[in-house]
């Protein structure tokens, strides 16, 4: 993938560019807005990742100016401000996801990963499949094996949402948020209590897992090698 | 002193002006007085003295000249009984009777002036004012007054008005300079307050006079706001040594692990388990620093616009689809009694924070085998939260501490938690105006968070 990472601190910028190296990403870095600008208007990119607080033009604003342009790549918004309202604000320029500095590095690689691999509008899959595991969206039925699997309204949004980003890593945080809506971090074991009564459902009667969990990122569905 | 100080104050310029006004008004009513009294009190001895002349004039046509100076003389020698003085004289000028010495004879109004009287110990001259006429027969007849009555009436008027316009200065002056000064007393209690909470004392607050008028009310107003700024600097200090206190014992113990493991040698693995570690240290010092930020956010009364009619019922239902299950796992029933359609205005993300704050308070502080129970409902008109569980519950003197930060029961200390969770609910609560309250559940403790009453249906 190609990405553009807008960050003026030179170590975070270079945190972030050599760990997506490392995964195989190119990376171009802007350290001012301006150059930022210059860059994410100029270029195709697959993600943007953009701090908020920058030298001459802040993030908001280039994002806006890019929207405005017409250029619809997934901006992930870096920030140090936490609070409701700049999320809130951040989303509200057009971004598509807002990460709160400091973060773990698997954080951010997820989150550029399920926003590069989003479908694009209007693609409406109505059947979503993992090896044998199958959902049907429609009918909100899920087998496996041609087995049914009986799941609760928010272990199937939870299974959903796995199976949406098969194949990648999805954090814990990713998941507070997309299944409960929660843009805080809960003390108590919300996520691994739920990720572990879906396994018991749709991994323990099988004999292979399709469940990852990703030591120190998060979980992942997919085939087991 | 006092007075000095005085004379450089509002209140006594404004006693000035005032004083200097009443003055000048009341001045120009005594003037027109004593204009309109004297006029009056002259128009009236003239009339006697045109009076006096027309009687005598009539009796000298009807009686002749005679009798006219036998009345005159009679008159004369009572003349200390009455203020006229008579004078009669014959066409060459002689005086046939009278009290006054001749004069030449002219028609009309007159006024002469005579040495003191040599009994007079005043020594003051005597002016008399009156009329004279000529008849057919050339007798002039003069009729006079003393003025010495018409002037010591007017020395009277003038004396008596001067001393009331005196007195009436004198009262608004020092009325105004009294009134002045209790009101520069108390906005000096004002200004001595203020300073002596700009020089570090927070709790000095201004005295109360009792009186509910602008300056008590500005003096309420005042003390609310330092009651404020006393809460903030409280709040202020409180952090900064919860700060220095909770962050610092982990900081410490993140740098003593890291030490530690560079004081040998050591296996990959073992750096490997030392990194999560250090890694799992600043995971825990960000949070609670986070938490700290994100109070302080909310209590500085931030985002207030963002308001928006809140489905509590849907936040119950979401945080019960979360929980119960982890709850379960811990061997803890937890029950939902969720009216429908229950809202609140307010802001959804940090309610369901509050929420779950509270949610996971209980699941933290309880044994295994507690149960417990979320309510959402209407109660008395307003909407209302309670969590209720059966477990140790809280001591009743200890209740109104846990809200503050970093508070933690003895008990609990040795519980994972920043003792942050909540005073967070405590100020999500206080932005959005609603009453949180611990109660006894007999045995266990009840949280009670009431709405106020929605303004519209």
């Amino acid at each position: 993938m190609k990405i553009l990472v807008i960050e003026d601190d030179a170590e975070t910028a270079a945190y972030i560019a050599n760990g997506l190296k490392e995964h195989g990403h190119i990376v171009d870095l802007a350290a001012t807005g301006h150059d930022g600008l210059f860059l994410a208007a100029g270029e195709p990119y697959d993600v943007m990742v953009v701090d908020r607080m920058l030298p001459e033009l802040d993030g908001l604003s280039i994002v806006r100016t890019i929207r405005s342009g017409g250029v619809s790549t997934p901006v992930l918004f870096l920030s140090a401000l936490g609070g409701v309202d700049d999320r809130v604000a951040g989303l509200d320029a057009g971004g598509d996801d807002y990460l709160v500095k400091p973060f773990a590095f698997s954080e951010l690689l997820a989150r550029i990963n399920a926003l590069a691999r989003r479908p694009p509008i209007g693609s409406a899959e109505t059947v979503l499949r993992v090896a044998n595991l199958e959902m049907d969206l429609l009918k909100r039925a899920v087998t496996r094996a041609g087995q049914a699997i009986d799941l609760q309204p928010r272990e199937f949004r939870l299974l959903e949402y796995l199976m949406r980003h098969a194949e990648e890593v999805v954090t814990r945080t990713m998941l507070l948020e997309h299944v409960w809506d929660f843009h805080f971090d809960p003390h108590t074991n919300v996520v691994e209590t739920h990720v572990s009564r879906i396994r018991a459902k749709v991994d323990k009667p099988f004999d292979a897992s399709l469940i990852h969990t990703i030591r120190g990122a998060g979980y992942s569905i997919r085939e087991s090698d | 002193m006092r007075l000095l100080d005085a004379a450089h104050s509002a209140p006594a310029r404004y006693a000035l002006v005032f004083a200097g006004l009443s003055a000048v008004v009341m001045g120009a009513l005594l003037a027109l007085i004593y204009g309109w009294a004297t006029s009056l009190l002259e128009r009236h001895l003239e009339e006697v003295v045109e009076q006096q002349l027309s009687v005598l004039r009539a009796d000298l046509v009807q009686d002749g000249r005679d009798s006219v100076v036998g009345l005159v003389r009679q008159h004369a020698k009572r003349q200390d009984a009455s203020p006229m003085h008579l004078l009669v004289q014959d066409g060459k000028g002689r005086v046939l009777a009278g009290d006054l010495p001749p004069v030449t004879p002219s028609e009309g109004w007159q006024e002469i002036k005579l040495p003191p009287d040599s009994g007079d110990l005043n020594g003051a001259r005597r002016m008399f004012r009156g009329l004279g006429t000529r008849l057919d027969d050339n007798t002039f007849i003069l009729v006079m007054h003393d003025t010495a009555d018409l002037r010591q009436t007017r020395a009277l008027l003038i004396w008596s008005f001067a001393i009331a316009l005196g007195i009436t200065t004198a009262l608004a002056l020092f009325g105004g300079l009294a009134i002045g000064g209790a009101l520069l007393r108390r906005v000096d209690d004002i200004n001595r307050t203020a300073r002596a909470i700009m020089d570090g004392d927070l709790s000095r607050r201004i005295p109360a006079v009792g009186w509910h008028d602008e300056l008590g009310r500005l003096a309420e107003s005042l003390n609310q706001m330092f009651a404020r700024i006393e809460a903030l600097m409280e709040n202020l200090r409180h952090i900064t040594s919860s700060i220095s206190h909770d962050l610092r014992s982990p900081l410490g113990r993140h740098r003593q692990r890291l030490e530690a493991t560079r004081l040998k040698p050591r296996s990959p693995a073992e750096y490997e388990t030392a990194i999560d570690a250090a890694v799992e240290d600043t995971c825990v010092i960000l949070e609670i620093f986070d938490a700290i930020l994100r109070i302080a956010q909310i209590e500085a009364g931030t985002p207030r616009e963002r308001f928006s009619q809140v489905d509590l019922s849907g936040v119950a239902e979401n945080i019960m689809d979360a929980f119960v299950a982890v709850a379960e796992d811990e061997g803890k029933p937890f029950l939902a009694r969720i009216d429908p359609n229950i809202t609140a205005r307010g802001d959804r993300e940090l309610l369901t924070q509050m929420l779950v704050n509270l949610v996971e308070n209980a699941l933290r502080h309880t044994p295994n085998g507690t149960r417990l129970q979320m309510c959402i409902e209407m109660r008395a008109g307003r909407p209302q939260i309670t969590l209720s569980d059966n477990g140790p519950g809280i001591p009743a003197k200890e209740r109104d501490r846990v809200f503050r930060r970093f508070y933690r029961l003895d008990a609990s200390r040795t519980t994972p938690g920043s003792g942050l969770g909540l005073s967070f609910v405590a100020a999500v609560a206080k932005l959005h105006d609603a009453t949180i309250s611990l109660e006894d559940n007999s045995p266990g403790l009840r949280v009670v968070v009431a709405f106020p009453q929605a303004m519209c249906s």
